[in-house]
């Protein structure tokens, strides 16, 4: 789970935030040994007929216990209903292992003396990351629990740490409008540490072969310490103030009943044009407010990257390899994966969020709606930009410590990059479109969507690389939206190749797709939004 | 629709339906769908066959009690609401100001929100960027205010840099809803003599207002709605005493003037 700041989080928040992440990791732990048991006594076959099944029932379980607000019944059902499943399924997996982890959550809710919410919570990331299991299955790899072990100790890590650090900055304004810079500066720090501590004995030659021997699951697989990487740069939270604004209609205007679901889209289209300064100037804005109380300012935005750069850096060159040009490619592959998932993500998860949270300029304005998740996507490409140079940077040093890295420089090839940048914002764009429409409707779809896209960064090529798929399993880089524009993406930045043809496709084909079906289904229903809001 | 109207409404309905749970999600809407109930709805009518006619350069003043559907019918006239049945013509450049403090984002500076509302209502960033001192210096906010982050704004404060944005935008129709609630006694007097000055130019103010002696001072007409329907229209003064006597209080004058 990312950890979230709040406005002003409390003693009690950075407790239970502490005990959450220990006692997932305990409860990880235990499904990380179960599941290494498993593996050696059958093949992984037939442990993923069987696993994927339960998993995907458990799934549908976490999803409405994650859904459920903090009202006692409705929690209620949801936990006993998880734990029912985690029972069964772990049973039909031949041990009772997992009993232990869902009793473990329990007794770590008990003492937070928040139970019900905090049972809630644990057993939706408990089953999400099941969830997340599944899927790995799916992309040719197995048991991530381990990387997932090691991410949760290092979120209670952060998590004390975030205490410590309110601590210091006091938390004097009832409104901290930007992150302060401090809180920044420490995330920063505790992913750093996190990581050397949980990946330590590797790095050591001189640890002790007992721990090395412990610790080995966990920081010897380089698959597992990509999974610490990603878990950890997901975790920041940040607080976005939503502007609203006056407005205003001109010329003759006549509103009637309306019968068709689309309004002309001609006049829609110039409407939103001649307005197109506004989401610009809304998301510069944005920016700046963000960026105001902290004393870096918009240094911020390139230092964010770099900081994550040098934790990558650490983690995959130095920690996996020692000099090893092999290390430098797929740092870089994830990297650009990385940076540009976040664009996507960030145009998604605050657009889905733009309707909602500008509830009151909806009810008192008449503009096309769209302008606010499109100021959203300008927004998240401000912030996607700085990274470019960064990305860039990683690479120019990466090749100056190893010349016989596989990446080449620049190419005509390049141009490809603007086409994939439109068609990532464009798919982007469309599904905040949807999300935006459903989370008027069903206020919990951006909860939900926490969920969706940490899934769907797993199911993306970043973590793994697109050639590492055979077979069948070659569907899963084109049934999701983002698949065949990162492929492209990593295709053009690192492998530095054209674009086959079925790419180039999928691209389009998943542009076009996202954006008449979100457009649809929020330019029909946005006059609607002002009753429902 | 002829020249001389500002808005035509022509047997205009607005019905909507509100859920009546506490929280629409996708969780209740499972559970309603595994217990095969119906989602609990209830159908508003906001606006029942109303039918009128508003020159332009005219005042004119709304009045009724709480739900009487002022601010649904106002939200129509801006374009924010469809109707449900019949039609709204509007000539010309809608301001609105509906809801006291809308439009401002709290982080930023009363400059910075003046420029962002500017461009939310269509003007070009060198337009509004020209109209910045002038909102300012109409707003009059204290001690440099205006360079301060709106959060620092007392509620009055906040009250008279909207309504400079609202009035500054030359709007051709402007749709007040208990916006002069804020701001103190000169304030008052100030946004007054701007709103005559606008119908002096021919401009079209549409108020909204429980506190009646503003309905009195300012509008030419009246009209009085109640559940939905206009019940009457005529000269303000009419309007006032019948609405009154309504509701049951006579004309006293602590009703009369509860500004």
């Amino acid at each position: 789970m990312p950890l979230t700041y709040k406005v002003r989080p409390s003693l009690t928040d950075h407790l239970s935030e502490i005990t959450n992440k220990g006692a997932s990791a305990i409860a990880y732990l235990v499904t990380y040994f179960y599941g290494r048991s498993i593996f050696k006594r059958r093949s992984p076959r037939g442990f993923t007929a069987a696993g994927a099944l339960v998993f995907a029932v458990l799934t549908a379980l976490a999803t409405f216990a994650a859904l459920t607000p903090a009202t006692t019944p409705s929690v209620v059902v949801g936990s006993i209903g998880a734990t029912a499943g985690a029972t069964a399924g772990c049973t039909a997996a031949g041990t009772t292992f997992a009993f232990f982890a869902a009793t473990t959550f329990f007794a770590a809710a008990f003492l937070t003396g928040a139970f019900f919410v905090t049972a809630a919570f644990l057993t939706a990331t408990f089953f999400v990351t099941a969830a997340f299991l599944t899927a790995t299955f799916f992309a040719g790899a197995f048991l991530e629990a381990g990387a997932f072990l090691a991410v949760e100790l290092a979120a209670a890590f952060g998590a004390a740490i975030a205490l410590l650090d309110s601590k210091i900055t006091g938390s004097k304004s009832a409104e901290i409008k930007a992150t302060p810079a401090v809180l920044l500066i420490n995330r920063e720090l505790v992913k750093l540490l996190s990581i050397l501590i949980f990946t330590f004995p590797n790095f050591s030659r001189h640890s002790p072969a007992r721990i090395k021997g412990f610790f080995s699951p966990i920081s010897g697989r380089g698959w597992q310490v990509r999974g610490i990487c990603a878990q950890i740069c997901s975790w920041d939270g940040r607080l976005t103030p939503m502007p609203t604004n006056q407005n205003f209609l001109s010329k003759v205007q006549v509103f009637e009943a309306h019968k068709a679901s689309l309004p002309p889209l001609i006049p829609y289209v110039k409407e939103f044009w001649s307005r197109r300064t506004f989401a610009i100037e809304l998301a510069r804005f944005n920016d700046k407010a963000e960026y105001l109380g902290s004393r870096l300012g918009k240094v911020w935005l390139i230092l964010n990257p770099l900081l994550l750069g040098i934790v990558y850096y650490i983690v995959i060159v130095i920690i996996r390899g020692g000099s090893d040009h092999n290390g430098l490619t797929r740092l870089n592959h994830l990297l650009i994966g990385l940076f540009t998932f976040y664009f996507a993500q960030s145009t998604v998860m605050a657009g889905a969020q733009s309707i909602t949270l500008g509830g009151r300029l909806i009810l008192n304005q008449a503009f096309p709606r769209t302008l606010l998740p499109f100021s959203c996507a300008i927004q998240a490409f401000r912030e996607f930009l700085p990274t470019i140079p960064v990305y860039v940077l990683v690479l120019v040093v990466g090749k100056w410590i190893y010349p016989a890295t596989q990446i080449a420089g620049v190419s005509w090839n390049f141009l490809w990059i603007p086409f994939i940048i439109v068609c990532i914002a464009l798919t982007a764009f469309g599904l905040a479109l949807l999300f935006a429409t459903l989370n008027v409707y069903f206020r919990d779809t951006n909860k939900l969507l926490t969920y969706i896209t940490r899934i769907w960064m797993y199911l993306s090529p970043i973590l793994w690389l697109p050639s590492s798929l055979h077979g069948k399993a070659k569907l899963l880089l084109y049934i999701n939206p983002l698949g065949p524009a990162l492929t492209a993406n990593s295709r053009v930045w690192i492998d530095n190749t054209g674009l086959s043809r079925n790419v180039i496709v999928g691209c389009i084909f998943w542009a076009v797709t996202s954006m008449c079906v979100g457009g649809y289904f929020f330019i029909s229903r946005e006059r609607d939004f002002a009753i429902r809001i | 629709m002829p020249e001389e109207l500002a808005v035509r409404i022509e047997d205009l309905s607005i019905t909507y339906k509100v859920s009546l749970e506490s929280k629409r999600t996708f969780k209740n809407a499972l559970m309603r769908a595994s217990l095969r109930q119906d989602a609990k709805m209830r159908t508003i009518e906001a606006v029942k066959h109303m039918t009128l006619d508003i020159p332009h350069g005219s005042v004119l003043g709304i009045v009724g009690s709480n739900g009487a559907g002022k601010s649904t019918l106002m939200r129509c006239i801006a374009g924010i609401l469809t109707p449900t049945q019949g039609r709204v013509a509007v000539n010309g450049k809608i301001s609105t100001l509906l809801a006291l403090g809308v439009g401002f984002n709290p982080a930023l500076s009363g400059r910075d929100n003046i420029i962002l509302g500017g461009l939310a209502s269509g003007l070009s960033k060198d337009e509004i960027e020209n109209k910045t001192d002038e909102i300012a210096k109409f707003a009059d906010l204290p001690d440099g205010f205006i360079d301060l982050p709106v959060r620092t704004y007392s509620s009055g404060m906040y009250g008279r840099l909207s309504f400079s944005v609202a009035v500054s935008m030359t709007p051709d129709i402007l749709l007040l809803d208990e916006a002069l609630s804020a701001g103190d006694a000169a304030f008052k007097e100030k946004s007054f003599e701007r709103m005559r000055q606008l119908c002096a130019e021919a401009r079209t103010i549409l108020i909204v207002s429980h506190a009646l002696a503003t309905v009195t001072d300012l509008c030419d007409k009246a009209i009085w709605m109640h559940k939905g329907a206009m019940l009457d229209q005529g000269k303000p003064d009419k309007i006032v005493d019948e609405y009154l006597k309504f509701l049951n209080v006579g004309t006293l004058p602590s009703s009369y003037e509860d500004m």
